[in-house]
């Protein structure tokens, strides 16, 4: 191994390391920080999971779900992989949109609602397995639709503004085609 | 050389990304499957030891924001609640002057009822609004008026402690809610009065001695005539017959006054003072009797 193939590794274990420390402080923050209205805490990493599916696209969300997932489930005390699975789920659902363009504004919107769908139906599946039957229809009512609400409120924001962020690091001019 | 060199542009395999998320997939039920069954708790206790003191931390700077609201809606809350405790208490405390209100008229209607079946006579409540704020008359204004029956010239009695209900006046002017009434203990009054012996009655006028430095005296008694102190006063029914300054005076018989204390000579005849069974200056509460059945 050269030189700068050696550096080359380091600069992508650092950038991994740096990704992984923001995705577990985003962790910390969504279950410690947030503040509550009406006990609907809004699911920062599902939708930053999401929106980077959305942009980049499943392989490199996948990387986001896996960190972030692994950090709620440390500060959340569920068994490590619940949540990395559910992200995953919601990364990969993103899949069945692919022929969306990237500029409709309808993408992120049909996105969460997918994401979230994708989310809580592999939780409600992980917890079933793992830790008690879950009543699927109560579920959905209680935890699974307040959630993909708020998402779905969400979902457009954060797009938008993860998009820009994009292309403002990749040199980008803007063009939507719709 | 330089001709033959073709420039080389990686191209990333399109299985990477796919492979990355199997893979990714695979490691999260792979600690899934290690987790659940305890092989990474020593891992995950170290982890958790190392982030719960961040994790505490950050959780009171949760509960704190989120407490910023509740706050607010615990003052709004209280405030709330304060009100509707300050109207309830006001609506209790007028709750507690109408029960006192009820309570007295009560104890007054009860001894009106007691003094009409020990007396034959009708009466009817009035409380005293109002003195001569000067010291020239003995008068008290009764919250009753010609609207209620009441007349001039008909007695106002009162009770005091354990005293029978006696005389402390008359009515003087009538008005159509509020009437006068000149008490006994005045100069210008004068009673007919009587007290009761074995011989038979004796007679006198009662007439009111404040504005003199006392308060009653007996007079035109014959000298012949026994009173000793001690004995009980009470009205003749004459007023009227003896023309004084009430021609319609409407006293009737045997309303107690007061008791003798002193007996002492006078001209021809001789006087009496008298103590009255209700000092009419601490009267709060009187009767006017508006009828006697003899």
């Amino acid at each position: 191994m050269g030189f700068s193939q050696r550096r080359r590794v380091e600069e992508l274990l650092a950038r991994e390391l740096l990704l992984a420390l923001t995705l577990f402080a985003v962790a910390l923050a969504q279950t410690t920080l947030l503040p509550r209205p009406l006990d609907g805490a809004p699911n920062l990493l599902l939708l930053l999971t999401i929106c980077q599916a959305l942009i980049a696209g499943p392989g490199n969300a996948s990387r986001w779900a896996f960190y972030g997932g692994l950090g709620l489930d440390l500060c959340a005390a569920s068994l490590l992989g619940t949540h990395a699975l559910a992200l995953l789920a919601a990364a990969i659902s993103t899949l069945l949109l692919s022929w969306l363009s990237r500029g409709n504004w309808l993408l992120p919107l049909i996105g969460g609602v997918n994401g979230a769908l994708a989310y809580h139906a592999t939780l409600g599946l992980i917890t079933s397995l793992t830790v008690a039957p879950v009543e699927p229809r109560q579920y959905l009512l209680v935890a699974a639709l307040p959630d993909i609400l708020v998402t779905l409120v969400l979902a457009l924001p954060t797009y938008m503004l993860m998009r820009w962020w994009a292309g403002r690091r990749r040199g980008e001019v803007p063009v939507d085609v719709y | 050389m330089i001709r033959d060199r073709r420039l080389k542009i990686p191209q990333p395999s399109p299985y990477r990304a796919p492979m990355m998320v199997l893979l990714l997939v695979l490691l999260a039920l792979l600690l899934l499957v290690l987790d659940r069954s305890g092989r990474i708790g020593p891992f995950r206790s170290q982890a958790e030891a190392l982030i719960n003191p961040a994790l505490t931390q950050m959780r009171h700077l949760g509960d704190a924001i989120s407490g910023i609201g509740q706050e607010q809606g615990d003052i709004e809350a209280l405030r709330a609640e304060l009100e509707a405790l300050r109207a309830e208490n006001s609506q209790l405390k007028a709750d507690a002057i109408r029960v006192q209100e009820l309570l007295l008229e009560n104890a007054r209607l009860r001894e009106q009822v007691r003094i009409e079946q020990e007396r034959p006579w009708q009466l009817l409540g009035a409380d005293v609004s109002a003195r001569t704020p000067d010291s020239g008359r003995r008068v008290i204004t009764l919250a009753v008026g010609s609207q209620h029956g009441v007349r001039p010239g008909m007695a106002v009695i009162a009770r005091e402690g354990s005293s029978p209900p006696a005389l402390i006046g008359v009515l003087d002017t009538v008005g159509e809610r509020s009437a006068t009434v000149l008490l006994i203990t005045d100069y210008s009054s004068a009673v007919s009065a009587q007290v009761y012996h074995s011989r038979g009655p004796v007679g006198g006028i009662v007439q009111g001695q404040w504005q003199r430095g006392s308060r009653l005296l007996l007079q035109e008694i014959d000298r012949t005539d026994t009173i000793a102190p001690g004995d009980v006063v009470v009205t003749a029914g004459l007023t009227a017959e003896l023309n004084e300054d009430l021609p319609r005076a409407a006293i009737p018989k045997d309303v107690p006054i007061g008791v003798v204390e002193q007996v002492r000579p006078a001209g021809r005849g001789q006087v009496a003072d008298l103590r009255p069974f209700v000092d009419p200056d601490r009267v709060r509460y009187a009767w006017v009797i508006l009828s006697a059945d003899e």
